[in-house]
């Protein structure tokens, strides 16, 4: 009887003196995004914030401030009725001068702090990244950045990609890192659209924490098919042939291809001194667009594609991996690939001679559906 | 309490004061027979017409020379002749009469004219209502009740011991099993406890299953109360012993385990398969009473971001003008629902469904408009209501209600922690009850895999033969499984 | 010494495997992959193996220990008799106060996890308070409660762990677990030594003993639970080096719970927070298992009510708690804990199965 009476007023104390920090959804500001760049004085942080107004409508706002550090998210604070909170948080986008600067600190701090999602996704700005959010305000959408880039991997050309693939790529010793890169459309260029002017162009690849070069849509398609599956990716094919008969129509030139399937895969040869790779991929596609002059019917045809686009797309992928080579980044991963194949590998020594790889790419495509053309 | 008297002249003067305790002097000729009764304990036409009609056509005839020919004469069964003061005192207050044919006389006859008046003759299931299945229910009569339960129990091994409980009521208990079935350790605890009660007034079943239970510091009740026959005779043919009280239309039987309480016996009535369903819809809807509102408070308190990023708008919209925190918000809500529920319980049915109509959707309308609660807290509490009266024991259902106070409390101060400290603390409770003196959890813990075919899901009967070995029945096989007629349901039956 | 149980204090043989579970389970799970990979990289799941098939080798040997001495006597008894009353009281002494410090080093690690992931400025004290009050609550309804908490802990830590792995499937690089031998053999055997660590806590197997019915049939689903522990460590840990690169596993100080973070649902997103919160259940009751332990040996050593003694143990952890600050002691304690748990594994056990058998042979021929 005692004991319990006794085990009541704990209980009742302990519950009465503990306070905890309270985050009640209404009474904090949460951000959306945030994007760095380096400005003239220092850095300049500006963050996404959602005022839930209506149903189905959010007004987005955007806060900046510059100071010497990057992630000044308490100076922001200065600015807003309800404190700051970080762990909705969906995109950090990086403006191309800062990102070629270097940005080993953000990403620290975004792999040490656990309020941020592993499904955050990460992006470089063409311009001013704070201009990209000053822009996705007008949408009234706050996820719309990472909406974007997510429906692209899954729909698109863009491979998968987010917080916790790019640390991966980050701290994985013989990799390197690749983000999504936005261009911001010339004012009025895009028309009537609003956010029509924001566009995903490509990828931007990183040589450990700096943005060396960035590559286009086309081939990030090319590298969706070297790292992964590249379903639902598409790519055009230029046709030569009998384009020449009707010069007036460019566009029938080229066979546009919806990849259904694909794979890499990769072989080692000699793993001393300089190894050699040989990479063979297949490829199982859609014919989304065909020029009237080819027969999709006719199965010689078809092989005769089947083999034009396979040539093409080893020629393009050797292109593109000698542009990896030159730029001396590895966003595909070759180093970590002989690092796995044998037991003395050292990051160091691997740098002096990935450009002297050698690579040899063969294609096999083959034609699962000739669609609607 | 009672005083001794020393003849049945005291007693009948004491008695007298009472302003229902009434003399009749017939006069048979030269003789004067007195009936002493309480009027209020008597039918007084069942009197005028048996005894003292009767008496007097008789009398036309011959004396009565002496007070045993009285039971010769009237047409009444349950007629005793005693000079025992005790027995005439607690024969008179249960609605018998004194007959006695000299003043002075010690020795008198009993007669027994007691009314039930007041007392239903039938009784509809209406608290533990199925669709399919009887519909007969216990009455507030113990012998009545004590036939309802033979009828379906054809059996001369039934045993009932009736024993007297409650020092003002004298209310008569009966205790309720199957000899060579149900294990003898069970039927001497139920025994044991219930002669030990020091009790005034027995009112309800309900009273004798708090006065027995193993532990009063538990919301839980720990014995099933049902007014369902089948119910009871159910319990009482797997082992279980049942308890009636004279004047309460409820029966007890235990030992129970948690998962009693969670049955319906329109599960057995059902195909297996839709019993099954049945119950784990119940089973998860009590999950849900108890956990839905304390997530809320736990997300919107501490934790905003487990909230996924598609229902982030709706719910930070709905909660955009609520003044209070969630915990106030919640606790308003589900105090609105309670003061409800007990409001629709005290008023007549008519009322009490208007009632809900205004309280449902007026209050909960204008409570929203006038941005006191989210529109999603609404809906969470509604359905948790609603959740918690798919219990079938009454008496259950109040317990999960209360227990998602505490866990309320615990979620606004510590967040998920606070609810799994929430879930420690019952489930350790939970374990460490017992019922008469058998686990409380008992399929579950201590694990018992055979009984878990009738636990969250019923099995078919085929599987359901043997009784539940918790209750260590002297002979566990039910009955012997039938094969079902083999059917060639192959391909055009080959 | 009195040693009988009471036959309904009793637990079926086949409930062995909660409590087996929860004592071979620690919050370690949360972040020993980190520690492991210090020394023998991401070779370090050959360790789990190793570290696995010894610990049967060591149950094996405990029940060959207890099964060779009267029935119903545990650890503290077998001491007295081995080693007579004053040493082996010394020796009982030092398992109890081994029990209390792994019950302590366990509750300090989840209170850090629940301070760094969800309140980083939560007071300790209150949460400390009302989560002894749970754990007094469990074990003062004796080893069945616990036993009933253990459960329940095991069904709920089990529903997390195995669906945890289905999300992260498209991201893992089977390619991270090659070459496969690249360590060399000590460096394999120190990180066996952190992995050891993990599974600390089984020992309390020595004292729940004679708690068991037919103590003889739980030995088969002790080695199975051996087994399924050893499983599951080593499919996290094989997991986790598939999902992390090896730099990026260096940074990351819990690697289960960072690997939950990617799981998203429809009405669920970043599941570790709820994850924490049902490790709490599992967490607590390997808690009151040791400290039902150092309970029980209490009462055998010195006569003190169990009730006492728990209550004693629970301020304890408490004053620890709460005047504790410095996390180099805390870590220094816990270093000394591995190391002690070490020769209590591998040198008391090993020992005392060696006395065991002779005296058993010095029966035998006394009997010749």
């Amino acid at each position: 009887m005692n004991r319990r009476k006794i085990f009541l007023v704990i209980i009742l104390c302990t519950v009465l003196s503990a306070c905890t920090d309270q985050k009640i959804v209404n009474q904090i500001c949460l951000v959306h995004a945030i994007s760095f760049d380096t400005v003239a004085k220092g850095k300049k942080t500006a963050v996404l914030i959602s005022h839930f107004k209506e149903q189905g409508k959010t007004d987005l706002e955007v806060l900046h401030t510059e100071s010497k550090s990057y992630l000044s998210l308490p100076r922001l604070n200065t600015q807003t009725n309800d404190p700051l909170e970080r762990g909705q948080m969906r995109m950090v986008l990086f403006g191309k001068t800062s990102a070629e600067k270097g940005i080993g600190t953000v990403i620290h701090h975004l792999l040490r702090d656990p309020k941020f999602s592993s499904r955050l996704q990460l992006g470089v700005v063409e311009r001013d990244a704070s201009e990209l959010l000053e822009i996705t305000t007008k949408t009234q959408e706050p996820f719309f950045l990472s909406d974007m880039i997510e429906q692209n991997m899954r729909n698109g050309n863009l491979p998968l990609m987010n917080l916790h693939v790019s640390l991966f790529n980050y701290y994985g010793e013989g990799r390197d890192m690749f983000l999504p890169y936005f261009k911001i459309g010339r004012e009025g260029a895009a028309g009537s659209g609003g956010h029509g002017e924001v566009k995903i162009d490509g990828l931007a690849l990183f040589r450990s924490d700096r943005m060396i070069t960035e590559i286009s849509l086309k081939d990030a398609f090319l590298l969706k098919m070297l790292i992964q599956n590249s379903k639902n990716g598409s790519y055009t094919v230029p046709l030569a042939g009998k384009a020449s008969n009707n010069t007036n129509n460019q566009g029938e030139d080229f066979i546009l291809l919806r990849s259904m399937h694909s794979k890499a895969n990769y072989m080692v040869n000699n793993v001393h001194l300089i190894p050699s790779i040989s990479i063979r991929l297949k490829l199982v596609t859609e014919l989304q667009n065909v020029p009237d002059w080819v027969d999709v019917r006719s199965e010689e045809q078809l092989t005769r594609l089947e083999k034009t686009m396979g040539s093409y797309l080893k020629k393009e992928i050797e292109k593109f991996l000698s542009r990896l080579k030159e730029n001396k980044v590895d966003p595909v991963g070759l180093g970590d690939l002989i690092r796995s194949r044998s037991k003395n590998w050292n990051a160091q020594d691997f740098e002096k001679i990935y450009q002297e790889i050698k690579t040899t790419v063969s294609v096999q495509v083959k034609i699962a559906n000739t669609g609607s053309g | 309490m009672r005083k001794e008297f020393k003849n049945l002249d005291q007693l009948l003067k004491l008695s007298g004061q009472s302003s229902d305790f009434k003399t009749t002097v017939i006069s048979l000729g030269k003789q004067e027979v007195s009936i002493f009764y309480y009027s209020t304990l008597i039918d007084a036409k069942w009197m005028q017409q048996h005894l003292i009609l009767v008496l007097q056509n008789r009398a036309l005839d011959s004396e009565i020379k002496d007070i045993e020919d009285i039971k010769a004469w009237i047409p009444i069964n349950d007629i005793e002749i005693t000079d025992e003061l005790t027995t005439i005192q607690s024969k008179l207050l249960k609605g018998y009469a004194i007959v006695q044919l000299h003043e002075n006389d010690q020795k008198c006859a009993l007669v027994n004219l007691a009314d039930n008046h007041g007392m239903r003759k039938t009784n509809e299931t209406e608290n533990e209502f199925s669709v399919v299945g009887p519909k007969v229910g216990f009455i507030e009569d113990l012998d009545t009740n004590i036939g309802l339960l033979r009828k379906q129990i054809n059996l001369p091994n039934l045993i009932i011991k009736e024993i007297i409980v409650g020092k003002t009521s004298k209310t008569k208990v009966a205790i309720i099993y199957i000899d060579g079935l149900t294990n003898e350790q069970t039927i001497q605890t139920v025994e044991q406890r219930l002669t030990d009660i020091d009790y005034d007034v027995v009112f309800d079943s309900s009273t004798l299953d708090q006065i027995m239970s193993d532990n009063s510091w538990t919301p839980f009740p720990l014995f099933v109360s049902s007014e369902r026959r089948e119910r009871v005779v159910y319990s009482i043919s797997i082992g279980q012993v049942a308890v009636l009280s004279d004047g309460s239309p409820y029966c007890v039987t235990g030992p129970s385990t948690l998962f009693d309480f969670f049955i319906s016996p329109e599960d057995y009535y059902l195909p297996w398969i839709l019993g099954s369903f049945f119950r784990l819809i119940r089973i998860f809807g009590v999950m849900f009473s108890v956990f839905a509102t304390s997530m809320y408070v736990a997300i919107t308190t501490y934790h905003y971001e487990v909230i996924p990023k598609d229902l982030l708008g709706p719910l930070m919209f709905s909660r955009q003008n609520v003044p209070f925190p969630p915990f106030f918000e919640v606790l308003f809500l589900e105090i609105t629902i309670e003061f409800l529920r007990e409001a629709g319980a005290r008023l007549p049915t008519k009322i009490g469904q208007t009632l809900g109509i205004v309280g449902g959707i007026v209050i909960g309308q204008a409570a929203v408009q006038a941005a006191l609660t989210s529109n999603i807290l609404l809906i969470l509490v509604a359905l948790s209501a609603l959740a918690s009266f798919t219990t079938p024991i009454y008496k259950m259902s109040n317990a999960i209600r209360f227990l998602r106070f505490p866990i309320i409390f615990l979620s606004a101060i510590w967040g998920g922690i606070g609810i799994f400290i929430g879930v420690g603390f019952l489930f350790v409770h939970i374990i460490r009850l017992k019922s008469l003196g058998s686990p409380y959890v008992v399929p579950i813990f201590p694990l018992r895999i055979a009984e878990l075919k009738d636990s969250f899901i019923r099995s078919s009967f085929q599987i359901l033969n043997k009784r539940p070995q918790h209750l260590r029945p002297k002979s566990s096989v039910k009955y012997l499984p039938n094969k079902p007629v083999k059917q060639k349901n192959d391909l055009d039956e080959e | 010494m009195n040693n009988a149980v009471d036959e309904k204090h009793l637990i079926s043989p086949f409930l062995i495997v909660p409590l087996m579970y929860v004592s071979m389970v620690g919050v370690g799970v949360l972040n020993f992959q980190r520690e492991l990979a210090e020394h023998a990289g991401y070779n370090a799941y050959i360790s789990v193996v190793i570290v696995g098939i010894s610990i049967h080798l060591i149950v094996w040997m405990i029940y060959k220990i207890l099964r060779s001495n009267p029935e119903g006597l545990d650890i503290t008894a077998i001491n007295h008799t081995y080693f007579g009353k004053i040493a082996g009281s010394i020796i009982n002494f030092a398992i109890v106060l081994y029990f209390f410090f792994g019950a302590y080093i366990e509750f300090k690690a989840y209170i850090e996890v629940i301070q760094v992931w969800m309140f980083p400025s939560m007071k300790i004290l209150p949460i400390s308070t009302i989560l002894m009050l749970l754990i007094y609550y469990t074990v003062s309804g004796g080893f069945r409660s616990v036993t009933g908490l253990s459960f329940l802990g095991f069904l709920m830590s089990l529903i997390f762990i195995i669906p945890e792995n289905l999300p992260v499937l498209p991201y893992l690089h089977p390619q991270n677990l090659m070459p496969l031998f690249n360590h060399s053999a000590s460096d394999i055997l120190l990180s066996s030594k952190s992995m050891i660590y993990q599974f600390l806590g089984f020992e309390a197997l020595l004292l729940f003993y004679p708690f068991i019915k037919s103590p003889a049939k739980s030995q088969k689903w002790a080695h199975l639970m051996v087994i399924f522990v050893t499983l599951l460590y080593l499919m996290i840990i094989i997991i986790t080096f598939m999902y992390f690169s090896e730099g990026q596993l260096r940074q990351i100080s819990w690697p289960t719970l960072n690997m939950l973070k990617i799981i998203e649902g429809p009405v669920f997103q970043r599941v570790e927070y709820l994850a924490i919160s049902l490790w709490l259940l599992k967490n607590l009751s390997g808690i009151s298992l040791s400290l039902w332990a150092a309970c029980r040996g209490m009462k055998n050593v010195f006569r003190i009510k169990p009730r006492a003694s728990l209550l004693a143990f629970l301020v304890g952890i408490l004053i620890l708690d709460y005047f504790l600050k410095d996390r180099s002691i805390y870590r220094w304690i816990s270093e000394f804990y591995s190391d002690v748990g070490l020769y209590f594994i591998y040198g008391y056990i090993p020992i005392m199965f060696v006395v065991t058998q002779i005296r058993k042979m010095g029966r035998r021929i006394a009997i010749e």
